[in-house]
């Protein structure tokens, strides 16, 4: 290495430089360095003076090196040592220190630098192994190796593997590659000739051989899987099956040994023939001790039958086959279960079976028989009766028992198939119970539903059976005496409530009592909520009820039910156990709308139910009825009190509402004589106020009645006639008749108590009220009295001049003052007949009503347009002036 | 062609054509077989044999790629190719027993007495190649019984020449 350098440097220092060339130079150049070892360089200087080694330095990338690491060998020429330690490359510079002159002014004549490459020296390739697979009736000629490459690499130095294969004696063939594997074609698989194998890793730094591998070829040589793999079933022998095959290769290439493994079809738990029975050179092997009527997967590999030497092949294809029927080889699975008939009249117990665990073929029938052994005398019960298997169900039922008639009965059950029958089984069903186990447990634990329960004290227990039943689901299966705890081995299905029991079962197969208990596998939110029905609602609380969620829709145990009822501002929660179904809201407010629903909640979570919405009652029930009732009292109350009233004051409610009304057929006017003194009194009916009386012209008062008394008989008949002709109409016709009565009858009185008659009211048809301003046209008046449907009087209906026809209608009323006033008169002197024509009054007048009278006096009396002076009052004292009217007469 | 359909073909003519196979003489030769032979004469008897087996087979390869070289043979081929491979290694096995044995050189292929002109009709050349495969199969099996027998020789002799040895140096 160092006769080398100093080779190179001689020669370097020979060679001109060439113009602008550096003046310094480094060697080696372009190094390959190991990782981990020293590298020393040289710097020269060459074709200058300027300097000298004492003005270099060496740096390596920007890093000046220590003094302490230059190793000066003369005046131009400076080594440096450095250790490699990190693997990227680097650059090694040699340059001159800042001098002035030349130097400066040639700065790039005074550096060089050159680039480190660093790497490491190839490890030793381990794990060298290699492979020749089977190619059709040969092993093929491609030989695959690969092995475990060792150390490390750089990019800068990478390493090579070459593979090398040799065939002893023969050719020699190798490959190179980058990775860790690879592959060599030779001429012909060398068949029974040694091979050496092995592989060169090698870079730059350095070269290494891996071990070398010495083999036969047969070393290397992976057959294809035995071919043509037969099973053959033969029916003497249930528990056996015959494999066949052929050897995949020529036996001249290569001897065979092989190994064979089976599973019943739908197992992977494969079972391996022990390998001394079949690492052998042969091609069949017969299979014993298997179950018969089961179908078993074999599957058959074969390898160089020279020990350690070449690799098993892959297991060949599945090759099936059912082995023959056997006769049952284990009791039939014989249980109870009572089944529920709706009510407890109609319970059964039903006697199910299932096929033998070892059934050893299609179970076809089950022979039964039932002793009763309460009635061990009779030997009806001891006959076998046979009960064909129809159906594909894994569970037979074989007898249903009722209930009712239970007593001590023993059931043995044997199952046949086509090849024999199995053992008996035995059970008993006692009419009195046993005991049960005690604290039976039962939880789930890794996706099983595990049971634990301490066995009855007292009997000892042949075996316990374990029972399980989800609606129509319903399985069981055996444990043997000495069980505490085991799981269900059954498919069970999540989110379902299985009811778990244990039996003891006693010796002889008596059953015991069960313990029972409710799991879920695993547990989950109900699919649904509850539905809320309103059973009754006040003003201030309702009645909820919500029906219990199906069984199926649970999903786990409910743990509670949680209501919920807002009115729109404010919701409220009350949660209630699982086991109520009706709560009463209380509290709430009256004639509002409620939104409420029920949230069922299970560990997992809650499920709500749907909405029911309700308006409270605007009034709590009853409280109507008691208003009612209370008013009903009250009004009864106050008629009571009114008839009461009516009876005790009849005689005042009678003076006050009907007064008392002369009878004018009585009256003494009749047998009135100009001596008769007339006497004046004060009129006691009120409703008489409403007749206006006017002292009037006595001389005109007294012409009337003069006629009008003349006439008396005829007026009376026409008085008869006017009642009849009253009945036509209302209130405006009452007082017609009223007025004609008057009329005819206070035309005699009129002509004592007013000589002379003034017209000083007029009936007015349209203006009534309203005109109660003297009417300034008299003639529309007469002409409105003169339209009234009532017969007129003789003077009426002959009218000589207005004014006449006006004092006649004026006439009217004074006349009936009169008349009233000469009631009075005869009341006062003889009130005999004044009550008789009072009554005969009433008979005939009863209907009539005083008061449209009295809106007529009101209305006639401003239409007297004779009585200026009295107009002038009219308005204020219409009334007084007519009662004061009466004083005086 | 395939090579059932050629040996098929090859049947069905020695109907036919009997004077041709009539004339059959061993293409191989090498000294009658004798049981007072050495196993190393047998060897080199069947090393022999071999080589002029191999010699023959090249010939007869290339004869048949300069008359049937068009014809789409792939299997043909491989299996011919298989079969002068084998013969190589085998050869290549007897010379290096050959020189345990004996320690001598290796021999080169005898080609005296060989008809290595060959025919000059295709039927001819057919038949020929036949021959030649005929003498192939019948001195590999020669060969496995040789080689059978051989082993026990060898080790045996080794054992003498070993304990000889052992014998000698116990004596100086």
């Amino acid at each position: 290495m160092e006769s080398a350098t100093l080779l190179l440097l001689a020669c370097l220092a020979s060679a001109p430089p060439a113009r602008g060339v550096s003046h310094l130079v480094i060697a080696p150049q372009s190094p390959v360095l190991e990782i981990g070892t020293n590298f020393m360089a040289t710097c020269m200087i060459f074709n200058t003076s300027e300097v000298t080694a004492d003005d270099l330095d060496w740096k390596l990338s920007e890093t000046i090196i220590p003094k302490e690491q230059y190793t000066k060998i003369n005046s131009s020429a400076l080594n440096v040592t450095i250790r490699i330690t990190t693997e990227n490359s680097e650059w090694l510079f040699c340059l001159c220190k800042e001098k002035p002159g030349y130097v400066s002014l040639n700065k790039g004549k005074f550096i060089h630098g050159i680039s480190l490459k660093k790497g490491y020296h190839p490890g030793k390739p381990e794990n060298l192994s290699c492979i020749a697979h089977q190619d059709k009736t040969v092993i093929s000629k491609i030989i695959m190796c690969k092995w475990d490459p060792v150390g490390r690499q750089t990019t800068d130095v990478p390493t090579t593997y070459t593979l090398n294969v040799k065939v002893i004696p023969g050719e020699f063939k190798n490959e190179s590659t980058s990775e860790n594997s690879t592959q060599v074609a030779l001429e012909i698989f060398p068949d029974h000739l040694n091979m050496e194998i092995w592989v060169e890793a090698h870079n730059i730094l350095g070269r290494i051989e891996s071990e070398h591998l010495k083999e036969d070829a047969g070393w290397f040589v992976k057959t294809n899987p035995p071919s043509n793999v037969i099973i053959i079933s033969e029916e003497s022998f249930p528990t056996s099956l015959l494999i066949n095959w052929t050897h995949p290769i020529a036996e001249p290439y290569l001897k065979l040994i092989y190994k064979i493994r089976f599973c019943p079809q739908g197992s992977q738990s494969w079972t391996d023939v022990p390998p001394a029975d079949t690492a052998k050179d042969i091609q069949s092997f017969r299979l014993q001790n298997l179950q018969p009527d089961t179908v078993y997967v074999v599957q058959v590999s074969c390898k160089n039958a020279r020990d350690r030497h070449g690799y098993w092949s892959d297991w060949s294809t599945n090759a099936t086959k059912r082995t023959p029927e056997d006769k049952p080889s284990s009791k039939p699975e014989l249980w109870t279960f009572v089944s529920d008939g709706g009510n407890i009249n109609e319970q059964r117990v039903q006697i199910i079976c299932k096929d033998p665990v070892f059934a050893n073929g299609k179970i076809n029938r089950f022979e039964m028989k039932i002793q009763d052994l309460e009635d061990k005398g009779k030997n009806g019960s001891w006959k076998w009766e046979s009960i064909p298997v129809n159906s594909s169900s894994s569970q037979h039922i074989l007898k249903e028992i009722p209930l009712a008639d239970k007593k001590s009965i023993k059931v043995y059950v044997s199952a046949f198939n086509s090849a024999g029958q199995s053992p008996e089984a035995v059970l008993v069903i006692p009419a009195k119970e046993l005991a049960p186990v005690e604290e039976l447990k039962v939880w789930p634990h890794e996706g099983q539903l595990q049971l634990g329960w301490k066995p009855p004290k007292g009997r000892p227990v042949s075996e316990y059976v374990v029972e399980w039943v989800s609606g129509d689901q319903r399985d069981w299966q055996r444990e043997n005496r000495n069980t505490r705890h085991t799981f269900i081995k059954g498919t069970l299905e999540k989110f379902v409530c299985y009811n778990v029991s244990v039996y003891p079962v006693y010796n002889s197969g008596y059953i015991g009592k069960p313990a029972s208990q409710e799991a879920f596998l695993e547990q989950d939110v109900p699919s649904d909520g509850p539905t809320i029905t309103l059973i009754a609602k006040g003003s201030n609380d309702a009645e909820l009820a919500w029906t219990e969620i199906p069984l199926h829709s649970r999903r786990g145990f409910i743990t509670n039910y949680t209501i919920f009822y807002t009115s729109g501002t404010e919701t409220r929660a009350i949660t209630v156990p699982a086991n109520v179904t009706s709560y009463t809201l209380r509290s709430l407010a009256q004639n509002t709308k409620y939104d409420t629903w029920i949230q069922v909640s299970t560990i997992k979570g809650s499920t709500k139910g749907i909405n029911h919405t309700f308006t409270t009652l605007k009034y709590a029930p009853g409280e109507i009825e008691g208003i009612v009732v209370g008013v009903s009292l009250g009004f009864l109350f106050i008629v009571l009190m009114t008839m009461l009233l009516c009876i005790y004051k009849k005689d005042v409610i009678k003076k006050n509402f009907w007064p008392q009304i002369p009878n004018p057929g009585e009256s003494t006017i009749g047998n009135w004589s100009p001596d008769c003194p007339l006497k004046a009194e004060t009129p006691k009916e009120n409703c008489l106020s409403g007749i206006s009386v006017l002292d009037v012209d006595v001389c005109d008062g007294k012409c009337v009645f003069e006629e009008d008394k003349a006439s008396l008989p005829l007026k009376k008949d026409k008085y008869l006639s006017e009642e009849h002709s009253s009945g036509i109409g209302g209130s405006s016709c009452m007082s017609s008749p009223r007025q004609s009565v008057s009329d005819s009858d206070e035309g005699g009185d009129m002509a004592d108590t007013t000589a002379s008659t003034v017209q000083y009211s007029s009936v007015v048809a349209s203006n009534g009220y309203k005109g109660q301003t003297p009417s300034s046209q008299p003639q529309q008046a007469i002409f409105s009295r003169s339209e009234s449907t009532q017969p007129l009087l003789d003077s009426e209906e002959n009218p000589d001049m207005l004014l006449q026809e006006g004092s006649r209608q004026s006439q009217r009323f004074p006349r009936q003052a009169c008349f009233t006033h000469t009631a009075r008169n005869k009341i006062s002197t003889d009130p005999a007949d004044s009550n008789q024509l009072e009554m005969e009054q009433q008979e005939v007048l009863e209907p009539l009503d005083f008061c449209p009278l009295e809106e007529d006096s009101e209305q006639t009396t401003p239409a007297d347009s004779h009585s200026a002076d009295w107009l002038s009052e009219a308005p204020v004292s219409s009334y007084m002036p007519q009662l004061g009217g009466y004083r005086p007469q | 062609m395939s090579a059932p359909f050629y040996w098929n073909f090859i049947k069905r003519r020695k109907v036919s054509a009997p004077d041709v196979l009539a004339s059959d003489g061993r293409l191989v030769s090498v000294p009658p077989p004798s049981s007072q032979l050495e196993s190393r004469d047998k060897l080199w008897r069947l090393h022999s044999a071999l080589l002029q087996c191999r010699s023959l087979l090249e010939r007869a390869i290339a004869k048949e790629e300069e008359e049937l070289g068009g014809v789409k043979k792939a299997d043909y081929e491989t299996q011919r190719k298989l079969v002068k491979d084998r013969l190589s290694l085998l050869l290549i096995n007897t010379g290096e027993l050959l020189k345990s044995v004996d320690g001598a050189a290796v021999l080169s292929p005898s080609v005296e007495g060989l008809e290595l002109d060959g025919p000059t009709s295709v039927f001819e050349m057919k038949v020929w190649v036949y021959r030649i495969f005929k003498e192939v199969d019948d001195w590999t099996k020669m060969a496995i019984t040789t080689l059978q027998a051989m082993p026990t020789v060898i080790t045996k002799e080794r054992a003498r020449t070993v304990r000889a040895r052992a014998t000698r140096s116990a004596r100086r």
